[in-house]
């Protein structure tokens, strides 16, 4: 996996590089205007962008067959598109956890904190089986939509659990364990889709 | 060693692989205890296939020549 | 060292039937066949990236769609379109598969580069097309493998370079104990280096034969219809009639001794058998 995190790295490092950009700038404009929202959905964006251009080069590259001819199974293929969003995802929970401490962070609003990171993840879980069932092009189309949708989503609920006060934790439970099956689930289909793909 | 195979003769190519080096061990061009090219070479040469060269080789070889 | 047994694919438009050869040990063997004949479907399917619908492919005695990754890196390969990521350079693509290759030998990859004078430090998308092969041929050659399997290498390249690239399966194949499958349509280089040759027309198999046999049992005589008629049963295989008279396809030791011939090559095989018919 070493291998394909590495290639990875090397094709997208340009982007990546504004995309790191982007969550410190949004991190800023988020302490700067003490509202975490900026910082809190740029992590959703990032998150899925990443793997997906490291996708699009290997389309365009023809790499897929030469991947699949050097052994490599389908298990750490697939898997290393997950590692790529989830460490993203955590350059933009970093991000995103400053921020909320600047902004002035209570132990009653994890709440807060818990819903942008399972919403990162779960762009992740969402997305990816469908750029690889139905390629790069299309998928950026799922991508836009499944991102504007959890941001609106975020924004929207965000104000709401911050003043949650009672079954905050049995909420960050379920959030956390749907996000952990709705990978786990998301993996596993996207293995069956790759397993089946001809190139 | 100076081997010619030519397409429109009538014989097959390991045949006539297999006369012109028999021809000319007995001539004396080439001379006993001289290393021969191998087959892989002699087919690289005359751009023909293993097959050949090592079927002219393992005749001449059968027939006492090498 | 190869085995290919009924192998057998469907798709809309398309199909291959029943297509069997083998690669031996040691050997060169050589697919040839129209664009579209389906040589790219067969030899992506022995290198895992399409699955056929029925039929086998043995590598070493086993069935290949299970081989682990030591097995299947026991097989290079070099494709019309490389799959390499054109964004990286030779340094970093080294870092890479020397990840990926569990018997990748950078200072080979260095040496290699180096010989065909390829430039490290830019990014693969800035080479020609000859270097590009050139690149993929050093990356084949660079993690020990048992079998090397080329498709279209030399397509697109000048005669030089297609001169190099030869030069470099002969070097590969040497010893006799590496096994070369190669699929081009540039028939001048099969001639050169091939000591099998499988045809493959309209997605099945014409024929299977030693290449030197082949070259030397067949030839091309210009005849008219009545000395055809006249002919051995099988002796013309196939007959080309064109506008200025007919051309024949035939056994040399079926056709009578006095006849004028031409030598034949692979192109008039494979012209006979997809624009001449058969003899009745």
């Amino acid at each position: 996996m070493l291998g394909l995190l590495l290639k990875d790295i090397y094709n997208i490092r340009k982007q990546a590089i504004w995309y790191i950009a982007m969550i410190v700038l949004f991190c800023g404009i988020s302490v700067v205007l003490k509202n975490v929202a900026f910082a809190s959905t740029i992590g959703i964006l990032v998150t899925i962008s990443m793997p997906l251009t490291a996708i699009a080069y290997e389309e365009k590259d023809g790499w897929q067959k030469f991947v699949i001819a050097s052994g490599t199974n389908v298990k750490t293929i697939v898997g290393e598109k997950y590692l790529l969003g989830v460490i993203f995802a955590l350059i933009s929970i970093i991000g995103y956890s400053v921020a909320f401490m600047v902004v002035g962070a209570e132990e009653d609003r994890l709440v807060e904190f818990t819903a942008p990171v399972c919403m990162q993840l779960l762009v992740l879980a969402v997305v990816l089986p469908l750029v690889f069932k139905f390629g790069v092009e299309k998928g950026r189309v799922y991508m836009i939509i499944a991102v504007v949708l959890l941001m609106a989503v975020l924004i929207a609920v965000l104000p709401v659990l911050g003043n949650m006060q009672e079954g905050a934790n049995v909420f960050i439970g379920c959030m956390a364990a749907i996000t952990v099956i709705a990978l786990c689930v998301s993996f596993l289909v996207s293995f069956k889709i790759y397993s089946k793909k001809e190139f | 060693m100076n081997i010619h195979i030519s397409n429109v003769s009538g014989k097959s190519l390991y045949e006539q692989i297999y006369t012109q080096i028999k021809n000319q061990i007995l001539d004396g061009t080439l001379k006993a205890g001289e290393p021969l090219p191998t087959i892989r070479g002699l087919a690289k040469d005359l751009r023909i296939s293993v097959i050949t060269t090592s079927r002219a080789y393992s005749d001449l070889e059968r027939d006492g020549y090498i | 060292m190869l085995s290919i047994k009924g192998f057998t694919k469907h798709y809309k438009n398309f199909q291959i039937e029943d297509v069997s050869f083998e690669v031996p040990d040691g050997m060169v063997v050589g697919l040839i066949g129209e664009n579209g004949a389906g040589k790219s479907t067969i030899i992506k399917s022995v290198l895992g990236a399409v699955r056929p619908d029925c039929g086998q492919i043995l590598f070493n005695g086993a069935e290949i769609r299970k081989a682990g990754k030591g097995e299947r890196q026991k097989i290079s390969f070099v494709l019309d379109d490389t799959g390499l990521p054109m964004e990286l350079n030779l340094v970093m693509l080294d870092n890479v598969l020397s990840c990926i290759y569990d018997k990748w030998d950078c200072a080979k990859f260095r040496s290699l580069t180096q010989n065909f004078a390829l430039p490290d430090k830019k990014p693969i998308k800035e080479f020609s097309k000859g270097m590009k092969m050139k690149a993929a041929i050093a990356v084949a050659l660079s993690y020990d493998s048992k079998l090397l399997i080329l498709d279209e290498p030399t397509s697109g390249l000048d005669p030089v370079v297609r001169d190099d690239i030869l030069e470099m399966i002969y070097n590969y194949n040497k010893d006799g104990n590496r096994s070369v499958l190669l699929s081009s349509h540039i028939t001048s280089d099969l001639e050169k280096i091939c000591d099998y040759i499988v045809y493959i027309h309209e997605g099945r198999i014409i024929f299977n034969e030693e290449k030197d046999e082949l070259l030397n049992k067949y030839a091309i005589y210009s005849i008219d219809e009545r000395q055809l008629r006249e002919l051995e049963q099988g002796a013309p295989v196939r007959v080309l009639r064109r506008e200025y008279g007919m051309e024949v396809l035939a056994k040399k030791d079926k056709m009578p001794q006095d006849f004028e011939y031409k030598p034949v090559t692979l192109d008039d095989i494979m012209l006979f058998y997809s624009k001449g018919e058969e003899v009745c």
